[in-house]
């Protein structure tokens, strides 16, 4: 087990206790801030090489919307580190109920590729947030950021001079043999993003252990078009949404629902959306992103073939560019809706009205976001209140996880448990009952022992039940 | 398979019907469930006291009461708790509409353990209703007599396609776990935790697992003890010890052992009378296998109190065990059963240790006149939940979860943990399409300038 010394040396860092106080956790974090804005130049340059990212979406996603995480939690760690104090009973009036927030210990953090910063350091904050220790895994596939994480990350968190080695907080790098080495060892949390399958493996590893799980996975996010919309704003945010950072997106609109009309009005729009974004040549807009890699460029590239192109589909295999691409009329039996696409296509699917559509998305996995379109606000809650989905955005995309108020999470094959803000926070958090109760007044505990007698019982029943609140006459 | 596939694709069909969903659907459920109980409440005890040897007021007050609570709770919270819950909103999303929405799962499996086989399916079946699923309930064949009455009341009350009782045991429960779920609530042991969690994670189906171990009691020598110990000999014999909460075993210094063996004495005979075996009040082993697998535990121990058993009806005398080894086959697993060893240790610190070095407890409880020695046991422990100066009672209070952590389970339930445990909380941002001025700010073509915004 090779990565046994390492974790049993992370656990004995826990045991000794040190990432429990607050003035610790806070300096982690504001360390972590520190990196942010120390390697901004050298995140931008490294997500480039991965994958093309345009140095926009690199700030936004991999450094703007971490420092908000980051100052929400620390602006607001003290009042959720604190014991939360519950109702009680008549008979435990003097004594106190809380709930205290305990760390889980050791942590896993496995993170992906396509928003390599984000997708392990919101995680983080959390797990650090909540007093644990941490081992990180970044993406193989990113490797740019993979080295620069594992070299550099380590410079900030748990700066104890007087301790040579890095004792709370590790990164560890590889493929799927090293992942699958790590996972034999015990951990007290898995947060894990990526695909399905995947989680399924890091959930029956966890099983193991009986380590609890949260799982950030995927699948096919279906955004509905109604015929009653602003064409032209609908165009921009689903072309926004669809190709940031070249349809690498877990959240992105996956696929659009909407009548043959609406298609045929619609393309127009899209086309001019797609230009007024990146010109008249995408591939020379320094804001249009690359794919990660060679085998994610010939999966995307064998999907074209689904429907007919209607814009874009142009493609250059040594730049792994695939053009910002529109299919329409699209069949349910074509390749591009048999998986979730995670590229700048967007496939067209045409159905009779809004019943056909809702129909359409049950029938399939429960997606990690819905979409749908409309001016008329009625058609909207209808889609959302027959459909079920991670989270939900009307009339607009991605937009539902930069509010940290909200908990980003999916349900069924797009994944179990939340995080964002103080959902995050509460993930890494085991919720402890606690009761502390007084030494005295032992004659009010007098009806719960034996020997038991109806009149015990009748006093115990009047003291611990629940009585439901009377209808208040006024007559 | 097939039957097993057949009620589950029934409870499906019946859930895709939306009938579920309405609140006054679901509180109409939860007050059919509340005449049940009422009505019905001679053959429950009936059923306990055939299954445990539990006589009335005892099982009233530990499975009857708390379901009633726990019923009243839900019928008049259910209106709150599933009312969209909106969050505080940012700069960008200030003309927006932004809630937490609570939906159902789907259809949820709730397997039940046989030590209070009323209320671990209750319980998890009102909060899995509440939160407008369709349910599986699994009673544990062990309480075969409880388990049959469930499966012949819950169809006369419910609706019988939504709510479905599956009887069996390993292999029965084993093809049921072949089927996919939308959340799976298990109450039983450590090792059947893990396989239901290996299931589980087929389908990507999320558990709460509420598992066990040894319940850790620190007895400090500046205590009352007698208040202590007479709390201390209630949570760990009723039931004849099989508690999943019950105090496993004690940790004193050894100048203390000695009067704390008195004192649970003298509460033992208060409270059974001086012939145990004859007190009404006095349960019994649930079967031969465990019968066998507690008093196994008494080998080569001191026994300061008690050791009688009986065979013929499951009887085990409390039984005190001082001066026992860590190593110890009775330290090693959840004992279950009426016998309460005493390990001895220096000090807090001490105490502290020996319960980190091992599996993380569903309860822990400790004894104290001092509110610091009790802080740090609290700050420097982890345990699902915990009682100080009390033992059990942290269970009773609604507001609090009740969970393991660790090898003790994961997730919690209880009053509104219940309603959340069954829900999916769905993120719901819902935008105008006008004002897309604003979205400008985040299009292509990007700019440094926009960056620094």
């Amino acid at each position: 087990n090779p990565y046994a010394g390492l974790v049993s040396h992370l656990r004995a860092s826990w045991l000794s206790g040190k990432t429990r106080p607050m003035e610790y956790r806070v300096a982690q974090l504001e360390a972590l801030g520190r990196f942010l804005d120390d390697k901004k130049q050298e995140i931008l340059e490294a997500t480039e090489l991965d994958m093309g990212k345009p140095s926009f979406e690199a700030f936004f996603s991999e450094i703007l919307l971490c420092k908000n995480e980051l100052n929400v939690t620390l602006n607001n760690l003290c009042h959720w580190m604190k014991d939360e104090h519950v109702d009680k009973n008549l008979v435990m009036q003097l004594d106190s109920a809380f709930i205290r927030k305990d760390p889980y210990g050791v942590v896993l953090i496995i993170a992906p590729w396509n928003y390599p910063i984000h997708l392990f350091l919101v995680p983080l904050i959390g797990a650090i947030a909540a007093g644990n220790c941490a081992i990180i895994k970044p993406s193989e596939i990113s490797k740019n950021t993979e080295r620069l994480v594992a070299e550099t990350l380590s410079c900030y968190l748990d700066r104890d001079f007087s301790v040579p080695l890095q004792d709370c907080f590790a990164v560890v790098t590889g493929g799927v043999p090293e992942t699958t080495r790590l996972l034999e060892n015990k951990f007290d949390y898995i947060f894990f993003t990526g695909s399905p399958s995947v989680g399924r493996i890091i959930m029956t590893a966890a099983a193991k252990h009986l380590t609890p799980v949260t799982l950030e996975l995927g699948g096919k996010n279906p955004c509905y078009v109604s015929d009653t919309c602003d064409v032209t704003n609908v165009a921009r945010r689903v072309a926004w949404g669809r190709f940031f950072n070249a349809g690498q997106t877990c959240i992105a609109p996956d696929y659009l629902l909407c009548t043959i009309e609406m298609q045929e009005k619609l393309m127009p729009a899209l086309r001019e959306a797609i230009t007024e974004f990146f010109g008249s040549n995408p591939r020379e807009s320094p804001d249009f992103g690359r794919i990660v890699s060679d085998k994610q460029f010939q999966r995307l590239r064998g999907l074209l073939g689904s429907g007919r192109v209607a814009i874009g589909g142009q493609t250059d295999e040594a730049e792994r560019y695939i053009a910002p691409t529109v299919l329409a009329d699209v069949l349910p039996s074509d390749p591009a809706m048999q998986e979730e696409i995670f590229g700048p296509i967007l496939p067209i699917v045409v159905i009779a009205n809004m019943d056909e559509a809702i129909d359409f998305i049950n029938a399939r996995p429960r997606p990690l976001a819905l979409y749908a379109f409309s001016c008329d606000s009625k058609i909207v809650n209808q889609v959302l209140e027959r459909t079920s989905s991670g989270g939900f955005c009307g009339n607009d995309t991605l937009m539902q996880v930069t509010l940290t108020s909200l908990p980003f999470g999916g349900i069924g094959n797009s994944g179990l448990g939340k995080y964002h803000g103080k959902f995050t926070f509460d993930t890494f958090s085991h919720h402890r009952g606690c009761l502390h109760r007084n030494m005295g007044l032992e004659t009010l505990n007098t009806p719960r022992y034996p020997p038991y007698t109806q009149q015990k019982l009748g006093l115990l029943t009047t003291t611990f039940e629940v009585k439901r609140r009377g209808t208040c006459t006024l007559l | 398979m097939e039957r097993m596939q057949q009620i589950v694709g029934r409870a499906r069909a019946a859930f895709r019907s939306g009938r579920s969903r309405p609140l006054e659907f679901r509180i109409r459920q939860l007050k059919a469930l509340e005449r049940m109980v009422q009505e019905k409440e001679k053959e429950i005890l009936a059923a306990l006291k055939a299954d445990l040897n539990k006589n009335g007021p005892d099982a009233y007050s530990h499975e009857i009461l708390g379901v009633l609570r726990e019923l009243v709770l839900a019928v008049e919270k259910l209106p709150s708790w599933a009312a969209p819950h909106p969050v505080k909103k940012d700069l960008l999303t200030m003309r927006d509409e932004a809630y937490i929405g609570y939906e159902p799962l789907g259809v949820v499996l709730v397997i039940g353990a046989w030590n209070y086989p009323f209320v671990l399916v209750m319980q998890p079946l009102i909060g899995a209703i509440a939160a407008g699923n369709a349910v599986v309930v699994k009673p544990s064949e062990v309480s075969e007599n409880t388990a049959r009455l469930v499966a012949e009341l819950l169809p006369q009350y419910l609706d019988k396609d939504l709510y479905t009782v599956v009887t069996g045991g390993v292999p029965e429960t084993t093809e049921l776990l072949t089927q996919r779920f939308d959340h799976i609530l298990y109450t039983g042991n450590t090792a059947v935790g893990r396989i239901v969690m290996t299931a589980a994670a087929k389908h990507l189906t999320p558990v709460t697992l509420e598992l066990g171990g040894k319940s850790p009691c620190y007895i400090d020598k500046d205590c009352d003890l007698a208040v202590a110990c007479r709390r201390i000999t209630w949570g760990k014999y009723m039931n004849c010890g099989q508690t999943c909460i019950a105090p496993d075993y004690i940790l004193c210094h050894p100048s203390i052992q000695s009067k704390v063996v008195e004192n649970i004495k003298a509460t033992l005979k208060e409270f059974y009378g001086e012939d145990v075996k004859s007190s009404p009040d006095y349960g019994r082993i649930v079967n031969q296998r465990h019968f066998k697998r507690v008093k196994s535990l008494l080998e080569g121990q001191k026994i300061a109190h008690g050791g009688e058993t009986d065979e013929a009806s499951c009887f085990i005398a409390p039984t005190i065990l001082t001066d026992v080894s860590p190593e110890s086959k009775v330290m090693e697993e959840e004992i279950f059963g009426p016998v309460l060893p005493i390990v001895t240790v220096k000090s807090v610190e001490e105490a502290i240790e020996f319960i980190n070095l091992r599996e993380k407890p569903l309860a822990l409880y400790v004894f104290s006149n001092k509110k610091q020695l009790i802080r740090r046991v609290i700050a420097e422990t982890s345990s699902g939940g915990m009682t100080a100066n009390d033992v059990i009672m942290h269970s009773v209070i609604p507001e609090l979860p009740f969970g393991g952590v660790g090898h003790s389970g994961m997730g919690a339930y209880h009053g509104r943990f219940s309603f959340e445990t069954f829900s999916h909380r769905r993120a719901c941002l819902i935008k105008d399409l006008r004002w897309e001025v604003v979205n400008k700010l985040r299009y292509p073509p990007g700019s440094m300038e926009m960056m620094h915004l």
